[in-house]
């Protein structure tokens, strides 16, 4: 037995917002972060819910990294303010932010890592989750996951329920038009690498397999045109949606190697999460070229995405990620870990809190190839 | 030799596999860890009694290790993974894993869920420890 879970409504296209019309709330809390609220961001939001007499309180301290210290304040707010909607504005800092807030909010005697997917999660009593990504994006407005730091550990916890699935999720291009290049550059990859590795680790299914094979072939087609691009609405759509189709897709397989190491580095030295993905990806592919059936499962990615047609599934797998390498590069995503200034000296000193937390990543549990102590080690020196 | 699951005999050679050489993974992974187990393998088609093992784990060892097959006696114990026969032999075989087990309701996990999750590389080399000893499967 498996499950397949999504929000109960994806609203996307031009003036996906205007979808919202149909909601009715007495007290909405907006939550996002500082630049989104000084760039105006959230005013076409804040309009709308004018129009409709709901009033709105909005929050945003989210830091970049959110922490459980602030989704406590955001629901100390929404407690204050007895909210009965939620509407999460900006990336997938912000959407995992709101869960939490929400989570906490409806239950008050709980703490965020005591989340477990089948432990009753009450959810929906007091109020309910609308998510208007403003990256593309880390899935994270589809699924059912919270990935949050604990300032004294250190660690990124991730904590899943399929209840946390957002009611409602918004593709407006109008929140993704102005994106920073670098920006949708990372969080591009970041749907690509959630796509490949929800189709490539144990936990695969049929249903998230072919979301995945889209959103490849979507992001690989449109990415650097997004970019290069800026004026291209089609191409931002494109992977606006493809992000969401990821998102969908490992929230109903699982992450892998690639994240469990990404969310290590990050924590470890406080990097952005789709700039170090996006150094680890093509590197665990390389390591993962010894298991044949992924090779199997790379090539009927690249068939899929078509950019590879021969019946050659070595050579599928390598143009794969040769493809991915190059996009990356197209897209001026750094392509080593030197690019930030850690050298293998200051690798070192961090290794065994990397690898400690790697190995506890849920992402390792279901590589396709097993990580260890030394895998880890290899691939991050490999990173470099 | 074989030995048959469930049986005594099992979880005493299990203790010496986390404690010895086939356990090496699991005592480097598990060497933070303090938490006793009540492993409850359920009653199904396939084998018709209720049994418990309980295995208290410390710091990267096993220090007992003891079958329960009647209901008076069974220690408290600070988690309980609960499935059938039938689950736990899908699991020693490698056919699930002990997370997936639970998101597949084929497993229960009674405890600090938060405890476990932090521990999953743990969990997985108790897993691969059990897959090392010869077993008969009825």
């Amino acid at each position: 037995m498996w499950f397949f879970s999504t929000p109960q409504r994806i609203i996307y296209g031009q003036d996906a917002l205007d979808g919202l019309d149909e909601i009715t709330a007495n007290h909405a809390l907006i939550i996002t972060d500082e630049t989104l609220k000084k760039l105006g961001v959230i005013e076409p939001i804040l309009s709308l819910l004018d129009g409709k007499d709901i009033k709105h309180t909005i929050f945003s301290d989210i830091e970049p990294e959110p922490s459980i210290p602030s989704a406590i304040k955001g629901k100390e707010i929404a407690e204050t303010n007895d909210i009965d909607l939620i509407i999460a504005v900006g990336g997938g800092s912000v959407i995992d932010a709101a869960k939490a807030i929400w989570a906490l909010y409806e239950n008050p005697e709980m703490n965020i890592d005591e989340v477990f997917p089948e432990d009753p999660l009450f959810l929906r009593k007091k109020a309910r989750l609308v998510t208007i990504p403003t990256t593309s994006g880390t899935g994270s407005d589809a699924n059912w996951a919270i990935v949050i730091k604990d300032p004294d550990t250190k660690q990124k916890i991730s904590v899943a329920h399929r209840a946390l699935i957002p009611d409602i999720d918004i593709l407006d291009t109008r929140f993704i038009k102005d994106m920073p290049k670098n920006l949708a550059a990372s969080t591009g990859f970041d749907a690509l690498t959630h796509a490949i590795e929800a189709a490539t680790v144990e936990w695969k299914n049929d249903f998230s397999t072919s979301l995945s094979h889209r959103s490849i072939e979507l992001i690989l087609k449109y990415l650097s045109t997004s970019i290069k691009d800026p004026g291209n609405i089609e191409a931002k759509e494109k992977i606006h949606i493809a992000a969401t189709m990821a998102g969908i897709s490992f929230g109903n397989s699982q992450i892998g190697g690639t994240h469990a190491i990404g969310h290590a580095i990050g924590a470890s030295f406080s990097l952005p999460h789709g700039e170090v993905i996006a150094i680890a990806l093509p590197q665990m592919m390389r390591f993962c070229l010894t298991n044949e059936s992924t090779v199997r499962l790379y090539s009927e990615i690249g068939y899929h995405a078509k950019i590879s047609s021969t019946q050659n599934h070595t050579n599928n797998a390598k143009t794969l990620i040769e493809h991915i390498e190059q996009l990356r590069k197209d897209i001026g995503l750094k392509t080593g870990l030197s690019d930030f200034g850690i050298t293998k000296e200051t690798l070192d000193e961090h290794m065994d809190e990397i690898i400690s937390f790697a190995l506890s990543d849920t992402g390792a549990l279901v590589n396709p190839c097993e990580l260890t102590e030394d895998t880890i080690k290899q691939l991050c020196y490999s990173m470099l | 030799m074989a030995y048959n699951f469930p049986s005594n005999e099992w979880i005493k050679a299990y203790k010496d596999a986390l404690n010895g050489e086939p356990g090496k993974a699991w005592q480097k992974a598990a060497e933070t860890w303090e938490g006793d187990f009540l492993f409850v393998i359920t009653p199904d088609d396939t084998y018709k009694e209720t049994v418990h093992y309980y295995i208290d784990l410390w710091h990267g060892e096993c220090r007992n290790a003891q079958m329960y097959s009647n209901e008076d006696n069974i220690p408290e114990a600070e988690f309980q993974y609960i499935g059938s026969y039938s689950n736990w032999l899908k699991l020693i075989k490698g056919e699930i894993d002990p997370i997936r087990g639970i998101l597949m309701r084929k497993f229960k996990l009674v405890g600090n869920k938060a405890k476990v999750m932090r521990a999953t590389n743990a969990a997985k080399e108790l897993v691969a420890t059990a897959q090392k000893i010869d077993t008969n499967f009825f």
